[in-house]
């Protein structure tokens, strides 16, 4: 089990994440939302153990995971939101680098690398740079390295971004197909739709602070509203979204 | 009154397209600035204004030391022999300007961001490529006429001043010493736009790349070596030019072939001077002037269509490893790199050095300063090198400094990140033993750098003098720039290209006597030492063994002096602004 308790993340004085505890057990899709800047990123990157914590642990199996942090990384496979990849490489220079760097033996690196290759179609641009890469081919080559080395933890930031509908699918089963080997999964997205689908539970983060935690199921009957997105709507959106679109055509009518 | 209103439409729609025009040369010219290899989007102006001070005052230095003379010696100007100087400083400029197109290489024409960011705006294409053009006009000028302005005094001073005290003839003498050099400046830079062009159209944008990829570095080296000469050594290389008063007087092919001597031509025809080989080098240069530019725009308008849609495709490349390929590099894999981390580190560094252009052209520079430096002691040494066949100090020095200047080189680009955000990879798979990471660099060094370089070294003195010889040098060579490479990554805690850095940490304005006292040591001192040892076995092996007990001995004091755990340093912390002199920190 994967267990964050009391974290905080400061930069400078301001809090990007205030006090967050949650835990996500084995075979568990966690479903992060919260709109932009809420601090979802920000708790990712503390997962992943590229950031460090202003305050709060994080435990891995009942273990603080500072104790053995290189051991806790082993156990992790992380798609980062942006396109953070090395662009001069190949999508095979990139995976055999990433294989080596987690210490996959050779033999089984190579055969790893061409399937995860043809699964993803990407079999015939594998040795072009990743520059020539759409933001789709980035995001499966991505995809491919955090699984690469069959981890334990997979934290997710916005895995679909960027795919078309088929890899999409693929990618949707490929997540419930891992919750039921027995993974964690956590998954951060703004799309509220496949949160909803996928997600055994949903916490929502709201200016560093969770305003939510529950399963969809449970928020829906609590709330007393039809879908995830009037929930997010309520707890998160408190703009008139209706009066901002009328402005918004106002502006592009002037001097047109 | 219906006119009256068509011709209000058509100012108001061209007027429009002007603005819009101005815009697109504002963005192409600030673009020029802003490549792979020149990057000046932080503190642009300073960076600009240093760059052409630099160029400014060096071009109006070799304007004094070429010219001096005649305010020593007024009748050497009734000679007539000056428009000698006027082509050395014309091929100067010449050099310069090719050096900047080369520079300038991948925006002299519109790149992928200029296409993926304008092509959905309502632009015309007549508009975009000529404000492209026109913003190249206008680099080439605003360039030329700062780094030309206190030259043009000089050459007044030098040159005309004693013909006539007149104002009207020292402001004629000015602009035609103006006039003729931008001409020379002008086509320079255009005969490389021109080869751009030429290339994109003859072979696609792919194909382009490819070329470029070999090109544009072995141009890089060729004209900062040119640089260096006229820096270091344009007095000797001024000698050479001396040679052009016999060659007038043959009236030599050779005059009519080197472009210098054409706009040295329009020079002396515009100063006056009615002397048939003049005349008819000015009408090559009046050539000169006009088809390089029409070229380049001819060719740029062919390959437009070509390159517009070759941009937008995804590149596809399905590349085979043949099955020798790969049982080749298991073999070696199994044999040198025997971790899995040193193997990452290794490959990374050799695609990174292979396949981005700045870290490219970073080291290519160090590579021309090293040519430059050997041609320069190869040069005043003449008189040992008369008989090549003997082995002599002047010949024995060229491994290390080369070896010298290429370590050094890549001490530099490996601090120079490559998308610095990517580096979570290796943080997020750090292990706990770091030494694997570093090892991983420095066989990386030895296998992409140092063992072809004494491969092609062995094959040369092997012509030279004889294969043992060759091999007992080259081997000498090798470990001391082993040692080198021990010393200059002594303190290296970084995955290379992969770290942020902070510039200026390695303060060449304090060590400069520093590191020139290393590299007299290093180059001159170890080659003394095996001049005088190479006939004897004994003391050769002697000095082997020596070598390799300092190679150890760095490593083993690593070991034992630094840190037990040793942090990778991702991100470089600036150094405090006080610095105490408290021992225990």
């Amino acid at each position: 089990m994967l267990e964050l308790k009391g974290i905080t993340k400061k930069f400078l004085v301001f809090p990007a994440v205030n006090n967050v505890s949650f835990e996500v057990k084995p075979s568990e899709i966690l479903g992060y939302l919260g709109p932009n800047g809420a601090g979802k990123t920000t708790t990712i990157k503390i997962l992943a153990g590229l950031l460090k914590p202003t305050e709060g642990s994080i435990l891995f199996s009942g273990k603080d995971i500072k104790k053995n942090m290189y051991g806790y990384k082993k156990r992790i496979g992380y798609v980062p939101e942006e396109s953070e990849i090395y662009p001069y490489l190949s999508a095979y220079d990139y995976l055999q680098m990433v294989g080596r760097l987690r210490n996959i033996p050779e033999q089984i690196l190579e055969e790893k690398i061409e399937q995860f290759m043809s699964f993803f179609s990407l079999s015939e641009d594998m040795h072009s740079s990743i520059s020539s890469y759409s933001k789709g081919m980035i995001q499966k080559v991505l995809l491919s390295s955090a699984l690469l080395h069959n981890p334990d933890i997979l934290l997710l930031d916005e895995p679909l971004s960027g795919l078309d509908v088929e890899t999409s699918l693929i990618i949707k089963d490929l997540i419930k197909k891992l919750s039921r080997e027995g993974k964690i999964i956590f998954y951060c997205s703004h799309i509220l739709e496949v949160v909803e689908k996928i997600c055994s539970r949903v916490i929502i983060i709201h200016k560093g602070k969770i305003v939510a935690n529950d399963s969809v199921e449970n928020l829906r009957n609590l709330m007393k509203l039809p879908s995830l997105e009037e929930i997010f709507n309520q707890l998160v959106i408190h703009e008139d979204s209706e009066k901002i679109a009328e402005g918004v055509v106002q502006a592009m009518k002037h001097h047109s | 009154m219906h006119s009256m209103d068509i011709y209000e439409k058509i100012f108001s729609r061209s007027r429009g397209d002007f603005k819009q025009w101005l815009t697109l040369v504002r963005h192409f010219y600030r673009r020029l600035f802003i490549n792979d290899v020149v990057f000046f989007e932080e503190q642009m102006k300073e960076k600009i204004i240093a760059v052409i001070v630099i160029f400014a005052v060096f071009s109006a230095h070799l304007s004094h030391m070429l010219l001096w003379k005649y305010a020593w010696l007024p009748g050497l100007g009734s000679l007539g022999t000056s428009w000698v100087e006027k082509c050395y400083f014309i091929f100067f400029l010449m050099v310069l300007m090719s050096f900047i197109a080369v520079l300038e290489w991948d925006v002299i024409f519109l790149d992928s961001r200029d296409y993926s960011n304008l092509l959905p705006l309502p632009i015309k294409i007549r508009n975009l490529f000529s404000a492209k053009f026109a913003s190249v006009c206008v680099f080439i000028f605003l360039f030329y006429l700062v780094v030309n302005s206190l030259s043009t005094i000089l050459f007044w001073f030098y040159l005309a001043q004693w013909h006539s005290s007149s104002i009207f003839f020292g402001l004629r003498f000015m602009f035609v010493h103006w006039i003729s050099a931008f001409a020379a400046s002008f086509f320079a830079f255009f005969i490389f736009g021109f080869l751009v062009s030429a290339l994109i159209t003859l072979f696609g944008y792919k194909t382009f790349h490819q070329i470029s990829a070999f090109l544009r570095p072995v141009l890089i080296v060729f004209f900062v070596f040119m640089m260096v000469i006229f820096i270091a050594e344009s007095v000797s290389s001024f000698l050479l030019f001396s040679e052009f008063l016999q060659l007038k007087e043959s009236n030599s092919l050779f005059l009519y072939l080197f472009p210098p001597m054409w706009f040295t031509g329009l020079y002396e025809v515009l100063a006056g001077n009615r002397d048939p080989l003049f005349m008819a080098l000015s009408v090559f240069a009046v050539f000169a002037f006009i088809i390089p530019p029409l070229a380049f725009l001819l060719t740029g308008a062919l390959g437009y269509g070509r390159y517009i849609t070759k941009m937008q495709e995804v590149k596809k490349k399905t590349m085979h490893l043949v099955k020798l390929k790969k049982f080749l590099l298991r073999l070696f894999n199994r044999v040198f790199l025997r971790s899995r981390i040193q193997r990452a580190v290794f490959y990374f560094f050799g695609k990174i050095l292979k396949k981005s252009i700045l870290h490219k052209m970073r080291l290519a520079t160090y590579l021309a300063a090293s040519i430059a430096v050997i041609l320069v002691i190869l040069v005043s040494s003449a008189g040992i090198v008369q008989t090549l066949s003997t082995v002599n100090t002047a010949f024995l020095s060229i491994p290390l400094i080369l070896s010298f200047f290429l370590l050094v080189g890549i001490r530099v680009i490996v601090n120079i990140p490559i998308t610095v955000e990517a580096n979570w990879i290796f943080r997020l798979t750090e292990t706990k033993d770091k030494k694997d990471y570093f090892t991983g660099l420095k066989k990386g060094i030895f296998f992409f750098v140092l063992f072809p370089l004494f491969v092609l070294l062995f094959i040369f003195y092997s012509f030279l003098w004889n294969w043992q010889i060759s091999f007992f040098h080259c081997l000498y060579g090798i470990l001391a720039s082993l040692l080198l490479m021990e010393v200059l990554f002594y303190n290296y805690r970084k995955i290379p290209f992969a770290c942020s850095y902070l510039p200026g940490k390695g303060k060449l304005h304090y060590f400069w006597i520093l590191y020139l006292v290393s590299f007299l040591i290093y180059a001159f001192l170890l080659s003394f030492i095996e001049y005088k040892i190479l006939n004897s076995p004994l003391y050769l092996f002697i000095s082997y063994g020596i070598i390799f007990i300092l190679i150890a001995a760095l490593k083993a004091s690593k070991k034992s002096l630094l840190p037990k755990r040793l942090e990778i340093m991702y991100e470089e912390m600036p150094e405090p602004a006080m610095v105490t002199l408290t021992p225990y920190e």
